[in-house]
């Protein structure tokens, strides 16, 4: 079969890749900022003198600095920048709006991100995780978010392809949920149009329920769905192979947009919402499992006939090593959503290495592959400065990440057993404090691996910044011969 | 519609013939073992819906075939922990603690139970062991403030300090600096006391207009020889033990505008056999008084 | 790589007057936009509104600012 592109009567549009090319500098700008925040609240979780006396400064407001970061600058602007760039691509197709608003979504976003960050550090939070901005900055991200569904849905609409690939399901799926979530979350009255404070709609369990909804959809809709959408397009193209199965494509596209919803209920095992909430929550998670593994099917059989390509394309490592720790998450998942398992590891250190093999593991890396494909693209040059400084990032990052989940792993197991256990007397065996004191040395070599993993991030900061501009290595040729032989 | 259906020459499968930015797909089926877990995870879910509460109704909701109920089983492993020493509560809440003292295996419960009390609600600012912090008494050395007994223990815990109970322990310092004594006098005082009670001999000052503030505004709490006064909560002066810190500076300051500490009153929140659990591990530490 | 279409078509249909519809109606909406920040900065009863409420009238006239020497930018290259 040909892999190039099938000949076409008219030449494709020239497509808006200014805007693009913004959100992939905002992405490799936010990247070090969420990466370097984390490492910093990881040593004040060791060492918490580290917060020098200063309430901006404090764990409780640079905490969510960091998750907004990590989630909404960084991993946000990865996907916006790559889903207008695979919807024009794949649809034949400019942006639908024009320039003014395509700029627009992406000042707009980059406006909320500071003015949030900026708030938490001053004080200001509805204190809903992951939700944290107050209702003036909800209303502005809503504005911003209703544009870039207009600018996507718009480009759809006027494709020149008679179908929708399915990278662009994954991407619209996100984009729809996302606004439905955070419009739902957030509602609000605000005790004035001139206070940034505001009081939920909703009250006690419903407004837990409500805000854990949004919670685990946005990593359902945010954090999967959308890097779904990365994978469609981006490992194909760097293995130049035909996507595995399409009928797996509609299937698991389906199953995980139906069923992830569902699963909210299980970040509320043991409270006071109802015992069938619960038991719904940790069911479809359960049913969750075999929709998320499709997604990794179809990203690591697609590079079945090209397996070689690893060797001679380390940006290709981040991508398939990503769809590996994305199984790895979504078969933990399932596992720590049954009831029992919870019990053990609620409110540990092991939710924290969940997350994180999720964040570092997934997100990260399919967007590090992602960005080592598509700088050389877009600005226009034959391939990455070094390929050797991309498998030095890929290593040190690769270890840092088995540092931060195994060092979790111990941690939480660790606090899980402690806070359960109870003597021959049935007295409480350890306190709270003797349990923080206990895993010390592994929230050190947590934050020992996210050093690693914030080094590996500058190096690739200098790789494609050296890419951008131009510039070019003697080694990168010694690397190909190398790794050819 | 699809025309340009193609063999892939790698796996075998067709193509789909649709065609995007030079990507294709194949048509490769579902991986058989893939459908069939997807079955399975399907069928357990279904049985938990069975087995489980899991369906609302409209007042009500399905509950279960196994009658499920997480609340049950967290009363029911609560129940169990305090079967295993309900006895011996039952014998602290009635006995005093002097009675307790004399049982040895009714105090190993007692002070086993009052080690994890302490530990998850006192040491938090009284620190492991009770050793104190600038600002919270040491509870492990023979310096007390409000005394050392069993019963003045328990009374300084069931009460607290400053609380909101009404028979709450209060020692009411005056702030001095509030046109009591001015500026200059309580500088002197500060001498006499850093000097007289503290011990540290300093050349060339004069202590005896201090002594003469001393002895007419703070001996009557504090006592003549700087001893404290424990009726009024009164830290002695006379002794190395500080609650904030041995410096002039700190007495000119705690003359000037009193730090007035505070405790909680335990006694709302522990049950009577947790408090003089909690009573007993105190004396326990080193300083307890009989 | 496929074929391009030059850089200097342009890529948005001009309005009446020469200026793109797209560029009138975001920069309508921010200019509305800009003022609601002022308007709410005037009368701030906490910082975080006095602070977001400037930041956004300045993020507008910023914005705003961007589109008109865009225009000209544009303008200048094609003739």
């Amino acid at each position: 079969m040909t892999n190039a592109v099938t000949a076409r009567a008219t030449p494709a549009p020239r497509y808006n890749e200014a805007v693009v090319r913004k959100f992939i500098i905002a992405t490799i700008f936010w990247s070090v900022v969420a990466f370097a925040l984390g490492c910093y609240i990881a040593a004040e979780l060791c060492w918490p003198a580290l917060n020098l006396d200063q309430a901006w400064l404090n764990f409780g407001r640079l905490r969510p600095v960091h998750t907004s970061a990590a989630i909404f600058a960084f991993g946000g602007s990865a996907l916006m920048g790559s889903s207008l760039f695979v919807v024009q691509r794949t649809c034949r197709a400019r942006l639908w709006g024009g320039e003014a608003l395509a700029n627009f979504v992406f000042w707009g976003y980059q406006f909320f991100i500071v003015m949030a960050a900026l708030s938490y550090v001053l004080g200001y939070s509805q204190g809903k995780e992951y939700a944290e901005p107050e209702w003036h900055l909800d209303l502005w991200l809503t504005l911003v978010w209703v544009c870039y569904l207009l600018i996507f849905v718009g480009t759809l609409l006027k494709r020149e392809e008679p179908h929708i690939y399915v990278a662009n399901w994954f991407y619209l799926a996100f984009i729809v949920t996302i606004a439905m979530l955070h419009v739902v979350n957030n509602a609000a009255v605000p005790a004035s149009f001139f206070m940034a404070k505001s009081y939920s709609v909703y009250a006690g369990v419903q407004d837990a329920l409500i805000q854990w909804w949004y919670g685990h959809n946005a990593v359902g809709f945010f954090l999967t769905a959308g890097f779904l959408g990365m994978v469609y397009y981006f490992i194909p193209k760097a293995a130049n192979r035909p996507v595995y199965s399409y009928r797996l494509s509609i299937i698991h596209f389906w199953s995980l947009i139906f069923m992830y919803i569902w699963a909210g209920p299980h970040h509320l095992h043991y409270t006071a919402l109802p015992d069938w909430a619960q038991t719904l929550g940790m069911a479809f998670s359960i049913m969750l499992w075999m929709p998320s593994w499709g997604g990794m099917i179809n990203g690591m059989m697609t590079l079945s006939g090209a397996w070689d390509k690893l060797r001679t394309d380390p940006g290709l490592r981040f991508s398939v090593t990503a769809v590996g720790f994305y199984g790895m998450a979504t078969f933990e998942g399932p596992v720590m959503s049954v009831r029992q398992v919870n019990s053990l590891s609620h409110y540990t250190d092991w939710g924290i290495g969940h997350v994180h093999s999720g964040t570092l593991g997934w997100v990260s890396f399919i967007t590090f592959g992602m960005l080592y494909y598509i700088v050389p693209v877009l600005w226009k040059q034959r391939d990455v400065y070094s390929k050797k400084l991309v498998a030095w990032h890929f290593w040190i990052g690769t270890l840092g990440i088995v540092f931060y989940i195994t060092s979790m792993w111990v941690s939480g197991i660790t606090q899980g057993l402690m806070w359960r256990a109870y003597d021959k007397q049935g007295f409480l065996q350890y306190s709270f404090v003797e349990s923080v004191v206990a895993v010390h040395p592994f929230e050190v070599v947590r934050l020992i691996g996210g050093l690693m993993f914030l080094a590996g991030a500058l190096i690739m900061v200098y790789n494609l910044v050296q890419t951008m501009r131009g510039a070019t290595e003697k080694t990168s040729a010694a690397f190909a011969a190398q790794a050819a032989e | 519609m699809p025309t340009d259906i193609e063999k892939d020459e790698i796996s075998g499968q067709y193509t789909t013939g649709h065609e995007w930015d030079g990507l294709h797909e194949l048509n490769t089926p579902l991986p058989k073992w893939w459908l069939y877990t997807f079955y399975l995870c399907i069928a357990v879910a279904m049985a938990m819906f069975v087995l489980l509460p899991s369906i609302p109704w409209v007042h009500s909701y399905w509950h279960g075939t196994l009658g499920y109920s997480s609340r049950k089983v967290a009363m029911a492993e609560y129940a169990k922990m305090e079967s295993l020493h309900a006895d011996a509560s039952r014998k602290i809440a009635a006995m005093s603690l002097a009675d307790i003292r004399k049982d040895p295996a009714l105090l190993e419960t007692a002070l086993t139970a009052g080690r994890i009390t302490f530990a998850n609600n006192c040491q938090p600012c009284h620190g492991a062991g009770g050793q104190g912090r600038p600002g919270f008494p040491n509870l492990a050395d023979d310096v007390w403030l409000w005394g050392g007994k069993l019963s003045d223990i328990q009374t300084t815990v069931t009460h607290g300090i400053r609380s909101s109970d009404p028979d709450t322990r209060y020692s009411a310092m005056p702030t001095f600096g509030d046109d009591i004594l001015t500026a200059q006098q309580i500088q002197q005082v500060a001498d006499f006391v850093w000097v007289n009670f503290y011990g540290h001999a300093e050349p060339g000052v004069d202590t005896a207009p201090g002594a003469k503030i001393f002895a007419d505004n703070c001996a009557a709490c504090h006592g003549d020889k700087g001893q404290g006064g424990r009726d009024f909560g009164a830290p002695p002066l006379a002794s190395h033990v500080h609650l904030y810190s041995e410096s002039r500076d700190t007495i000119v300051a705690q003359v000037t505008k009193p730090r007035l500490g505070v405790m909680p009153n335990w006694g709302a929140k522990l049950d009577p056999a947790t408090l003089k659990s909690v009573v007993l591990y105190v004396h326990s530490l080193g300083g307890g008084e009989e | 790589m496929p074929e391009t279409v030059p850089e200097t078509v342009p890529e948005t249909l001009p309005g009446p007057s020469g200026v793109a519809i797209g560029d009138v109606i975001v920069g309508t909406m921010m200019a509305v936009l800009g003022l609601v920040g002022l308007l709410m900065a005037s009368r701030a009863l906490d910082s975080e509104i006095y602070i977001f409420g400037l930041s956004l009238a300045l993020f507008a006239a910023v914005f705003d600012f961007g589109l008109i020497r865009a225009h000209f930018d544009k303008k200048g290259a094609q003739s």
